[in-house]
């Protein structure tokens, strides 16, 4: 099942309350949803839910990617 | 009231090698100017300064965009400064246009599979940290001194718990500078990425003695009309509505001030205050106000809106919506429940993306897998970064549509100055009737070419369209030889 923009937002519900993202009241201004002013968003063209496409990117993540990020203080 | 805001943006970089070089600063430098030339004399997204700006921003260093806003080096990072926006959608536009630049570049460069650039504010490895600067136009009337700003002190402590970007673990910074691991390990997550760097109430500089409010008066405009308000405190926002709902409430704050309207509300000590509420998961954010007790972050946020409510509704749209959206993240934080909040604030979409993998990974939060998790969620690589498909499938609110961002990187925003330095710019890039122009100098205040007139812009507040059609026109008439 996709999480495309055009779908009732609903349905997904339980898969959202399922890592905290539950579904939420929205604002009318100036847009609702992840879909845009202009329209809805591109269709994403992996058919997981998004609970287990975040869950796929996130252990894609390197463990150590921490380590190796090291910045200079700016301003 | 008129809005007129711009935000400065310094980015990190990441680099993913097997070899372990990527924490080296003359890598992170050599990739900065790589994408730095790209962006202006490949891409043509600009106009490369040709002149000495400053004792830090030689010849070369970074230019003007064709957006009006400006792309630079700037102390180990590259550094994005939006054009003047008058109006929260352009302002949201223009960030995000920021980091389209920057991704573009990486990608088209074909660097995107080892490089990332992260929108954050802090390392986890070092005391190190960079900023997300904001600016706001304000009227010379404007009480500029610590007795007229103080009222934004409180707003300012407790803004970060809708405004902050979240972080796992702390940065304690002390008098030694000895950080202890116990001290550490008892934050294990925290609502702001920059309140451990914040050591003073008023100051003037940035670095190294970093102040709530910064007092520095620089306007880039005409200094007997503008001041130019500097802000230093806040996070690094990925969410559109998180930076939307920071800039509009600040601006409003700052007009409840003009106006000799704003609650003053002296906190005992505002700098351990903004360390607190950071650290404070529980969400009770309690501080102690002088002769008032103990009073909640939450409390002297609706204090501030109640008298935005009354001064400001009704003024414009844009007024409007951050009243509504001020009014209802502060209902929803009252509940205590950082997944109500988590589709419209960074730290509690972070937190609860991440907590939700820790529980199923069996992690701790001191795991180092957690602050790697962290940076990705800034990472703006659309591939990798945590962020991007929580927006795309609507669980995080999007204010500005993709095309509008796009938009954004070419032009700049509508009616302010911004808007005639963006025509500036592409009138010297393209050239115009054969006239190809050797010499120029772009400045936020005024544009110059081939040692001819200055144009000077002086009034953020106008978009000088006209002057510099005129401008041109004449320039292009003008033998600068002779």
């Amino acid at each position: 099942m996709n999480f495309s923009a055009e779908q009732p937002f609903h349905l997904y519900s339980h898969h959202l309350e399922a890592i905290g993202l539950d579904e939420q009241e929205r604002v009318p201004f100036p847009s609702k949803k992840g879909g845009t002013p202009e329209g809805p968003s591109p269709k994403n063209l992996d058919p997981k839910p998004l609970k287990d496409r975040m869950m796929d990117r996130m252990r894609k993540v390197d463990p150590k990617q921490s380590e190796r990020y090291r910045q200079r203080t700016g301003e | 009231m008129r809005f007129l805001c711009g935000i400065e943006t310094e980015y990190g970089l990441l680099i993913r090698d097997s070899e372990g070089r990527g924490s080296s600063m003359i890598r992170q430098e050599e990739l900065f100017r790589r994408v730095r030339d790209y962006l202006f004399f490949e891409k043509k997204t600009g106009l490369i300064d040709l002149h000495q700006r400053a004792y830090d921003e030689p010849p070369g260093n970074g230019g003007f965009l064709k957006n009006g806003g400006r792309l630079y080096i700037d102390m180990g990072h590259v550094e994005y400064a939006s054009p003047e926006c008058g109006t929260i959608h352009d302002m949201v536009a223009m960030d995000r246009a920021g980091d389209l630049l920057l991704e573009d570049a990486l990608r088209e460069l074909g660097l995107s599979n080892n490089v990332s650039f992260i929108k954050n504010n802090i390392d986890h490895q070092t005391l190190a940290t960079f900023g997300s600067h904001e600016n706001y136009s304000v009227p010379r009337s404007f009480p500029f001194n610590e007795k007229g700003l103080d009222p934004l002190v409180a707003f300012l402590a407790t803004r970060q718990i809708f405004s902050g970007a979240g972080r796992v673990g702390a940065s304690i910074i002390n008098d030694s500078l000895i950080t202890l691991d116990d001290e550490i390990r008892s934050i294990p997550f925290q609502i702001s990425q920059r309140a451990d760097y914040v050591v003073n109430k008023f100051y003037q500089w940035v670095q190294m003695n970093r102040s709530i409010v910064n007092t520095r008066d620089e306007p880039l405009a005409d200094p007997l009309q503008f001041r130019r308000i500097h802000l230093l405190l806040g996070d690094s926002n990925m969410s559109q509505f998180a930076f939307a709902l920071k800039v509009g409430t600040t601006r409003l704050v700052l007009g409840l001030i003009e106006r000799g309207q704003a609650p003053w509300i002296p906190v005992s000590d505002p700098v351990q205050a903004v360390r607190a509420i950071s650290h404070d998961m529980s969400m009770n954010w309690p501080l102690e106000v002088n002769d008032e007790g103990v009073v909640g972050a939450i409390d002297i946020q609706w204090r501030f809106f109640d008298a935005a409510e009354r001064a400001f509704r009704g003024e414009n749209d844009d007024t409007d919506w951050v009243l509504d959206a001020w009014k209802e993240i502060l209902t929803d934080l009252e509940k205590k429940d950082p997944s109500l909040v988590s589709d419209r604030i960074d730290w509690a979409q972070k937190y609860v993306l991440l907590d939700a993998f820790r529980q199923a990974e069996n992690l701790s939060w001191d795991d180092p897998w957690m602050e790697s998790l962290d940076l990705a969620y800034h990472d703006l690589d659309q591939v990798r970064g945590l962020f991007f498909p929580l927006e795309e499938d609507g669980v995080h609110r999007r204010l500005v549509s993709p095309t509008a961002v796009r938009a954004a990187t070419e032009d700049g925003p509508a009616g302010t100055r911004a808007q005639g330095r963006s025509e500036a710019v592409h009138r010297i890039l393209k050239g115009h009737s054969g006239r190809t122009y050797h010499d120029y100098i772009i400045q936020w205040f005024g544009v110059q070419v081939e040692s001819g007139e200055i144009l000077y812009m002086l009034d953020p507040f106008k978009t000088y369209r006209k002057e510099v059609a005129s401008y041109f026109l004449e320039a292009e008439k003008t033998d600068f030889s002779a």
